[in-house]
């Protein structure tokens, strides 16, 4: 969902997709006050050329309408992905699943085909707001935040603060996939750490997720989780 | 998460009008026939507001808790609240549960403070204060990370620090840990742990390049 502050005339959208893109999606603008914190108040409405059936990814021109119309807060929902996998290749299924947008370009196309951009692509707080409803799960070393207090299993076991009865142990759920959660539970197991129960999940609703893609995970981290310890 | 709010949080309305995030949830799971594979269901209460905590737990709990009667034949899980982050007016962390009737050992990992509530609404209180300052432990230390990607091989589990997830900045980043196990005593329990916490940090602090190439076994796990 972008959010460029203010109503700007609208009539066009180029996506520039990445791998995989989606074949199957809706492109929508809001017509109350606020999605974010009235989200009730009304329903998101299809532009008159909103609806994608065969998303081909690329760079794709989308004309939304035939006359430019006030808009501000426009998403794009995207429910068929085409499973093409990104130039690592297909050894992790994550770069072959979901969508990837590299960026959009939002606003008005003139009679005769000028394109005339309102976003701000700056790299920097100045671009224009977007709000994604997931997050890429890859991560690197240079992520480390070793400013950060992060205590490890092996610590909190150690430590005397469980005086070696079973603890509840979480594991990440939107930012992982069910083969770490797994792993990280046959480690804790060979290392005979007793676990009570898993915590899944993190603030689901705070990434702006939809409940069914949320319970979507949820079915398949039990069914991994139980193959190393079928409780 | 629950920040400001006693009632369910509501999102875009889907096909059938709905809007409860809560409840869809439960819906989704009850649909696919995966409901029982709750154990417990936890949330958190983000009180920045600086309204009534016994207010919003309460409230919170009780909403869940119902939620769940609503859409399920089957006896609902425990309830459990845990990461409120009270407001700086409060001086002292809590810790309160509320107990399930049957046991339920847990150990949770909060942001700044350490509480942990269970909730079974017919069930009475129990709350303690902890001294916060004592429950932060020090750092990686090159320890295992739950946060880290885990790999488990032939030859035994091995922590691939290659890749680690920004879910550090959630329930498992900063913590102090609290160990809570009904029928202990919670203050005592808390108090040993942190002196012997802070010796252990202390010594690994001393010695991290040593305890980041070797686990208890002796068989390496981070490089």
């Amino acid at each position: 969902m972008t959010d460029p502050a203010s109503n700007y005339d609208v009539n066009a959208l180029h996506i520039s997709w990445g791998e995989p893109y989606a074949r199957r999606y809706l492109v929508q603008y809001w017509t109350g006050e606020d999605p974010i914190k009235q989200p009730t108040s009304v329903a998101w409405v299809t532009f008159l050329g909103g609806e994608i059936s065969s998303g081909r990814g690329g760079i794709a021109t989308l004309k939304l309408g035939a006359q430019p119309m006030p808009v501000r807060y426009l998403r794009i929902w995207m429910t068929e992905s085409s499973n093409t996998c990104d130039d690592h290749g297909s050894a992790d299924k994550r770069d072959c699943v979901g969508y990837a947008i590299r960026e959009i370009y939002l606003g008005t196309t003139s009679a005769d085909g000028e394109f005339f951009d309102l976003v701000r692509h700056t790299p920097d707080p100045d671009q224009t707001t977007t709000y994604c409803s997931s997050v890429d799960p890859w991560h690197e070393p240079q992520d480390v935040n070793e400013k950060r207090d992060q205590a490890g299993f092996d610590l909190f076991y150690t430590s005397g603060y469980t005086r070696g009865l079973p603890a509840v142990v979480p594991i990440s759920l939107i930012y992982g996939n069910p083969e770490d959660s797994a792993n990280q539970i046959a480690y804790l197991k060979a290392r005979r750490f007793p676990i009570s129960y898993v915590e899944m999940g993190e603030e689901p609703d705070g990434q702006y997720m939809l409940p069914e893609d949320y319970g979507a995970l949820y079915l398949q981290w039990p069914t991994a989780l139980h193959r190393v310890d079928p409780l | 998460m629950f920040q400001g709010v006693n009632h369910d949080i509501q999102v875009w309305p889907d096909a059938q009008g709905r809007t409860s995030w809560l409840g869809r949830f439960i819906a989704y799971l009850k649909a696919h026939n995966r409901l029982n594979d709750l154990a417990f269901v936890s949330f958190e209460h983000l009180s920045h507001d600086n309204r009534s905590q016994a207010f919003y737990l309460d409230g919170a709990g009780r909403r869940i808790w119902t939620r769940f009667r609503q859409r399920s034949s089957s006896r609902p899980p425990p309830v459990a609240e845990v990461q409120p982050n009270p407001v700086p007016a409060h001086d002292a962390s809590y810790l309160t549960i509320w107990t399930t009737g049957r046991p339920f050992p847990t150990l949770k990992m909060p942001d700044q403070t350490q509480r942990v509530v269970f909730v079974q609404p017919e069930r009475d209180i129990r709350r303690d204060r902890y001294p916060g300052s004592l429950l932060r432990p020090r750092g990686r230390e090159g320890l295992a990370n739950p946060e880290d990607r885990f790999s488990h091989t032939n030859e035994g589990p091995l922590i691939t620090p290659r890749r680690h997830s920004p879910q550090r900045r959630s329930n498992v980043g900063n913590l102090g840990m609290v160990w809570v196990h009904l029928g202990t005593t919670e203050r005592s329990v808390v108090r040993r742990s942190a002196r012997k916490l802070r010796r252990i940090s202390n010594e690994f602090t001393a010695t991290n390049q040593k305890v980041a190439s070797s686990n208890l076994s002796g068989r390496t796990i981070l490089q």
